[in-house]
């Protein structure tokens, strides 16, 4: 389990470090240097897309903003770098005891979006001088838990913590867009389309969850509520149960 | 709690010094960083004082009134400002060095040392005086805030433009340890008689050579804690 969950966060790394390695001087150089730098660079990420929306996003004259727009994209962006890392250490953790089973293919597949999705936020916390979270150990062991833990209840507990989990990366994928778009809908343009891409990938997490037989996961009434962490990873059983009672 | 202040402010502290304190005009921001380095000129003579910030004001012909706009709080801020204006042109300099840096990682250790021999030689001309200047920061808990946070984001520029680009505690490791470097050079520099500050170098050297070592590489720094864990658990390859 050990070797797996390195093995995972290495992969992650690596993609993101291939990426970002050449963004030191982006900042500095001007806007038509910086396209045709771009364009003989690695891309920033792998879907091109996604690499093209991060370009920009990177290339932002940070002195320009102000304290507010800082702070907003800094919280931003570590908070949603930790939720990512969070959401792909509980996918490991249910891969590790759900790889072998006929959901393995469909767990790696959402696993694998939410990699691309750590590795977009791993390319910006440089970019935009964001301060990481202090956590990572703590969302490194408590997501892995989770997902393991869920995973060995039964596959249908698995689906019920993923339902949970995305329902609340949801909410809050949408709360970062509002605070977004009341700070300045022009400028965070790219940043909001990348995040309202992501929110919607989530979405599509949390709709296969509940087609996978969430709602039959055992004891899922009978959860008490748990604490919600701070960074919004799950209060599963009870953000999922509530979902399913409120559809 | 406090980390998280001081964190707060340090993203302010990456604007103008003016923009940040008073939210003004680039023009009044101008006339600010004037004034201030008018007074900067004077502390030889005045010390780190509102009377000091007066006379630069004075010296420009502009009313002693400025003194309260440019430095509400007198020679703390007028330290403040000398600072941050150290760390703005520090960051110039990093910008143009680090250009063609491409890292997988590592930091630059010969950029490191280099910008905390140009950090500190910006220091050299008001040597004398500046342990004044750092007495005037330790007044209130808000001020030994905002010189940590001033601290913090000198730190996060060395080690941004050395070439980090971590994303997991390694972030903070680095930056404790590029922090910890220079305040010991800097209170090492303040009371070093050598001829040219030959011992102060020496001193950067020895502590870029031991204390930084360790934290070069990413893998180094982001893998000993999990390390350590599971060679606990028995769950380590050797």
């Amino acid at each position: 389990i050990v070797r797996l969950s390195r093995r995972s966060v290495n992969a992650g790394q690596s993609v993101s470090r291939v990426a970002i390695r050449l963004l030191s001087s982006g900042s500095q150089q001007q806007q038509q240097q910086q396209e045709q730098q771009q364009q003989s660079r690695p891309p920033l990420h792998r879907d091109p897309e996604l690499a093209q929306l991060l370009g920009r996003i990177a290339s932002l004259d940070l002195a320009k903003l102000t304290p507010e727009t800082r702070a907003l994209l800094d919280r931003i962006v570590r908070v949603d770098h930790a939720g990512e890392f969070g959401a792909d250490r509980i996918y490991a953790g249910q891969l590790a005891v759900l790889g072998g089973t006929p959901t393995g293919p469909l767990i790696r597949h959402m696993h694998e979006q939410e990699q691309d999705h750590l590795a977009a936020f791993e390319a910006l916390i440089p970019a935009l001088r964001a301060r990481p979270t202090v956590l990572m150990p703590f969302w490194r062991v408590a997501g892995f838990a989770l997902g393991a833990g869920t995973a060995l209840i039964g596959k249908e507990a698995a689906m019920a913590c993923t339902v949970a989990v995305e329902a609340e990366i949801q909410e809050h994928y949408n709360a970062q867009l509002r605070s977004l778009l009341a700070d300045n809908p022009e400028l965070h343009a790219d940043l909001m389309r990348v995040i309202a891409r992501f929110r919607d990938e989530e979405a599509e997490h949390h709709d296969t969850g509940l087609r996978e037989d969430a709602e039959s996961a055992p004891l899922i009434r009978l959860c008490p509520p748990p604490f919600e962490l701070a960074v919004g990873l799950p209060s599963s059983c009870r953000s999922g149960s509530e979902l399913i009672h409120n559809k | 709690m406090l980390a998280s202040i001081a964190f707060r402010f340090s993203a302010g502290s990456r604007l103008c010094v003016a923009c940040r304190l008073l939210s003004t005009s680039p023009c009044e921001s101008q006339i600010r960083g004037q004034v201030l380095d008018e007074a900067l000129a004077r502390v030889p003579d005045l010390g780190w004082t509102r009377s000091c910030v007066e006379a630069g004001a004075r010296t420009l012909d502009l009313p002693e009134t400025m003194a309260d706009l440019a430095a509400p709080r007198g020679g703390a801020d007028l330290a403040l400002y000398f600072i941050d204006s150290c760390n703005d042109k520090l960051e110039a300099q990093l910008k143009l060095r680090s250009s063609g840096l491409s890292s997988a990682g590592e930091i630059s250790l010969e950029l490191v040392g280099f910008a905390c021999r140009e950090r500190l030689s910006m220091i050299r001309p008001l040597l004398p005086y500046w342990p004044a200047g750092i007495a005037t920061l330790t007044g209130s808990p808000s001020l030994a805030l905002e010189s940590a946070a001033r601290l913090q984001r000198l730190a996060d520029d060395i080690c941004h433009y050395a070439g980090d680009r971590s994303t997991d505690l390694g972030w903070y490791a680095r930056r404790l340890a590029v922090g910890a470097v220079y305040a010991s050079t800097e209170a090492f520099m303040l009371q070093d008689v050598s001829e040219d500050l030959v011992n102060t170098w020496a001193f950067l050297d020895r502590r870029i050579n031991k204390d930084l070592a360790a934290i070069r590489t990413a893998r180094q720094v982001a893998g000993g804690a999990f390390d350590v864990a599971a060679n606990m658990l028995g769950l380590a390859r050797r």
